[in-house]
């Protein structure tokens, strides 16, 4: 590759090639890159963003939803969402950061309209408490997602960003948009209501 | 003892394990924005049509009026015709 701008703390710098003389250009942040020939309005750069992350997001939004067409669309969704904010974008922090903030949203906004639709039978509480180290993952996952659809939307996106995406406090604050003391007050509540449904499910716990 | 986050600690180190949905969106995507871009589009071809229209009308009108007013003996010929019976 010959030409191409090298994209480093938002500044371009060319590095001449020995050889020919020519400029050989490195692109550290094929993102950043992308982002700018997308501004310009070259069509093709958005898509390839979308190839390159559209793995991550679905992976995250896998834990928001057990269909595949919904999760198809929810990816869509984020990107959509994602193209018309591209201006906004500040390369502070890597695309894919902002990009799992919009996908959180996504997912949040998703519970939240499903909560009134959603039957009674599907917020049933667990009646087994199998070993997970037995399970296979898709059961394991599937168990936990049914767990955590029978707390209220807020709790069950704490819960889902601490154990599911092992998310620090700081970080879910950053995805939600909440204050660091909010998502603290938050999970505990969250755990507390996850005790007490497991407990009137019949789990209880192993004194040693 | 927090039994029974442990529980749920663990059930999640299972549930990462398990493989995603492969999701190919990117064709479905550019094709969003592009129905989106026409729309917009459309949007302003027929807002650019009406107000073509309405500014066709307006000069139209106008270039009348001017064209009245901009007659030197077109008031003269307007009082002789009030007095001459």
């Amino acid at each position: 590759m010959t030409s191409a701008a090298l994209a480093l703390d938002g500044r371009a710098a060319g590095v001449s090639s020995h050889a020919t003389g020519e400029p050989v250009v490195l692109t550290l942040d094929p993102d950043r890159a992308d982002i700018e020939a997308c501004l310009r309005g070259e069509g093709s750069a958005y898509a390839r963003i979308v190839r390159r992350h559209e793995g991550d997001i679905a992976r995250q939004l896998w834990r928001f939803t057990r269909d595949r067409d919904e999760l198809e669309d929810m990816v869509q969704d984020v990107f959509i969402e994602a193209y018309r904010g591209l201006r906004s974008f500040r390369s502070r922090a890597p695309f894919l950061h902002w990009l799992r903030r919009i996908a959180t949203r996504t997912g949040y906004r998703y519970w939240r309209q499903r909560e009134r639709d959603r039957a009674a039978r599907d917020r049933a509480a667990p009646d087994s408490f199998p070993t997970p180290e037995d399970q296979e993952p898709s059961e394991a996952a599937e168990y936990l997602f049914r767990v955590f659809q029978c707390l209220p939307v807020d709790d069950r996106l704490v819960l889902t960003l601490l154990y599911f995406e092992r998310c620090s406090t700081e970080e879910i604050a950053a995805r939600i948009g909440w204050s660091r003391a909010l998502v603290k007050v938050r999970a505990f509540r969250a755990r507390k209501k996850l005790r007490r449904l497991m407990e009137q499910a019949g789990y209880r716990e192993v004194t040693p | 003892m927090k039994d029974h986050l442990t529980y749920v600690t663990r059930m999640a180190e299972r549930a990462r394990l398990e493989p995603v949905p492969d999701v190919h969106a990117a064709t479905a995507v550019m094709a969003r924005l592009r129905s989106e871009v026409r729309q917009n589009d459309l949007v302003l071809a027929w807002m650019a049509a009406a107000s073509a229209a309405l500014a066709a009308g307006v000069s139209a009108y106008s270039l009348t009026i001017l064209r009245a007013l901009s007659d030197p003996l077109a008031t003269l010929f307007q009082m002789s015709a009030t007095l001459i019976p």
